[in-house]
């Protein structure tokens, strides 16, 4: 994740950060992506569903 | 009318209060008394409410005098975090953006619990901004110190519930708790902190950081006041979506038990890394106490917690994303790039977790259906200094010293199961705390009450003082504590009456040391030495 990756990304929600922000905040996504890459590793169950449930 | 001092229990206060053996109004004027001489030096409250709490106690004082039952926190001073509703009062979350939001027009729901069984509300406690942290090391309104050393933190998010408590300000206090905010400030302060059941406890009046995992519960500094507390709070509400519709659980008879025949874990794998070696060695002299000696191996614990970064990142900056958009700059520094970070994550990442979640709800399931309670250190390391590096190292190893507050912590909170932070006794120079952890509580019925025989140990004053509490043990702490004989699954249906008195309790039990006794003596009481 580098600051253009934060640009671009942050433009696509209509979020503005400031140049001098980005690279921080491109530290914290990498970190979060990090973990999201350790959890795709497991091989889940085709069964398991997300766990909140709405009560109609 | 006897003078209670600063380390009265809440049950102590409500007893004597109810009793005419003490007014309310002196009690909450000594607490306000006391916030007045050291708050400054703890910053624990962000607004005290000193006209109106002792309104509110000469209002019981009165009712008690005309006859009126007393609530069982009759004249309990209590102070709750800052997103808590309170009627009157704007609620800040933490923040400068909602400073400019009108005052709430009803007290949040747990608030109104607690006033309702008598509690008197005396003010509002500082926290992470919108309780993203474990540090309360809050930007616009101050860090909060830990009253066993003010050079250090207190923990967070709750850290001004935990602090006010131990230092003796007020003897109950509200916090949250999505990741382990009830828990960490719990352990880094050396008092009681309780995360109860997803669910079971209302947060309708409470601002959300991350709604599928937000928890809130007390702080108190013997776990019979955090049980007296949890009784009040308990029970369905309409208000909050994802509160448990089954009823509240309140105590009645007498239940004696002890811990035989309670199979206790002890949590191997993840929650035996990464941690220095006093943290290990109290949940090592826990179970020693408890007679505990089964290792428990949670699978994929780490990768829980990783989904539950994920989860939290994402909700809380969906959360926030306008102002984040309007106005990022009246964000506090220390969280306004982690919101922006939670919001560039990809949706498929949030609900993956969220199946994950699912799955490892289900491993833990089965392992509760063998175990009864598990231990676990509540945090890897005792209070770090404020203002700290990023960075800390832990067994060799480098860790973001903030986020690794919560390792062990978030795990649980992750999937609602109820857990709850100990002070281990004579930890060192600092507080620490061992976390309790137990099965869900599914059923919701009502258990009766259980004899809670606490010789309450006073540490750090002269003379110290013992009293006999007598306290209604709600059916979760049973589970918590040394109470569950029986795995989770069988009490599916109507246990309630197999608990009270029949074979699942155990014939042979024949202790009388109930829930407060058992924690406070093996695991020592809440440290109180905090001035």
């Amino acid at each position: 994740m580098t600051e253009v990756d934060v640009e671009r990304l942050a433009a696509l929600l209509g979020l503005p950060i400031e140049p001098e922000s980005r690279a921080a905040v491109a530290e914290i996504v990498t970190g979060l992506l990090d973990a999201a890459r350790v959890l795709a590793e497991f091989p889940l169950p085709d069964d398991a569903e997300p766990a909140p449930i709405f009560r109609p | 009318m006897s003078v209670l001092g600063e380390h009265a229990s809440a049950l102590e206060i409500g007893d004597a209060v109810a009793s005419r053996r003490a007014s309310a109004r002196a009690v909450v004027a000594a607490a306000l008394d006391r916030i007045g001489k050291r708050d400054a030096a703890l910053n624990c409250f962000t607004a005290v409410l000193g006209e109106r709490a002792l309104a509110d106690a000469e209002r019981i004082d009165r009712a008690i005098g005309g006859g009126a039952e007393a609530g069982p926190l009759a004249g309990v001073p209590f102070a709750v975090k800052n997103l808590f509703d309170v009627h009157g009062v704007t609620t800040l979350a933490g923040s400068r953006i909602y400073r400019e939001n009108p005052p709430a027009e009803r007290d949040a729901a747990a608030v109104a619990a607690l006033r309702r069984a008598g509690a008197v509300l005396v003010g509002c406690l500082n926290m992470d901004e919108y309780a993203f942290g474990f540090t309360t090391e809050n930007t616009h309104y101050g860090p909060t110190r830990n009253p066993h050393d003010l050079t250090r933190i207190a923990g967070g998010s709750s850290g001004g519930s935990a602090a006010a408590v131990a230092a003796g300000l007020v003897p109950l206090s509200l916090g949250s708790d999505t990741n382990g905010s009830i828990r960490v400030p719990a352990s880094l302060c050396g008092v009681f902190g309780l995360k109860p059941t997803y669910g079971r406890v209302s947060r309708a009046g409470v601002v959300l950081f991350a709604g599928s995992l937000d928890h809130v519960g007390p702080f108190a500094r013997s776990v019979g006041d955090l049980a007296i507390a949890f009784n009040a709070l308990q029970g369905p509400d309409p208000m909050d979506p994802v509160c448990a519709e089954r009823p509240a659980a309140p105590c009645a008879g007498v239940l004696e038990r002890g811990i035989a025949g309670l199979r206790i874990g002890i949590a191997g794998g993840h929650f035996a890394e990464l941690a220095e070696p006093a943290a290990l060695e109290a949940v090592e002299r826990a179970a020693r106490a408890l007679g505990a000696s089964r290792r428990v191996a949670f699978p994929e614990a780490h990768r829980a917690r990783f989904a539950a970064m994920l989860i939290t990142s994402s909700e809380a900056a969906h959360a926030h994303l306008d102002n984040l958009k309007r106005r990022a700059a009246d964000f506090d520094p220390r969280t306004r790039d982690r919101f922006r970070a939670g919001a560039l994550i990809p949706a498929s990442h949030y609900l993956r977790a969220q199946r994950f979640r699912a799955w490892f709800q289900d491993r833990a399931r089965e392992i509760f259906r063998e175990v009864d309670v598990v231990l676990t250190p509540t945090t890897p390391f005792p209070a770090p200094p404020i203002g700290a590096p990023t960075t800390t190292r832990v067994a060799g190893v480098e860790v973001p010293l903030r986020g690794h507050l919560g390792v062990f912590t978030q795990p649980w909170s992750f999937i609602g199961l109820p857990a709850l932070s100990a002070p281990i006794a004579d930890p060192g120079p600092l507080p620490l705390g061992v976390q309790l952890v137990a099965a869900p509580f599914r059923e919701g019925k009502l258990v009766s009450s259980c004899r809670a025989s606490g010789e309450r140990r006073r540490r750090g004053r002269a003379g110290g003082v013992s009293a006999r509490l007598e306290v209604p043990v709600p059916r979760e702490l049973q589970h918590l504590a040394v109470e569950l004989r029986k795995p989770l699954g069988e009490y599916a249906g109507d246990g309630h009456d197999e608990l009270v008195g029949g074979d699942a309790v155990g014939r042979n039990q024949s202790l009388e040391l109930g829930l407060g006794e058992e924690l406070q003596l093996a695991l020592g009481d809440g440290h109180d030495r905090g001035r």
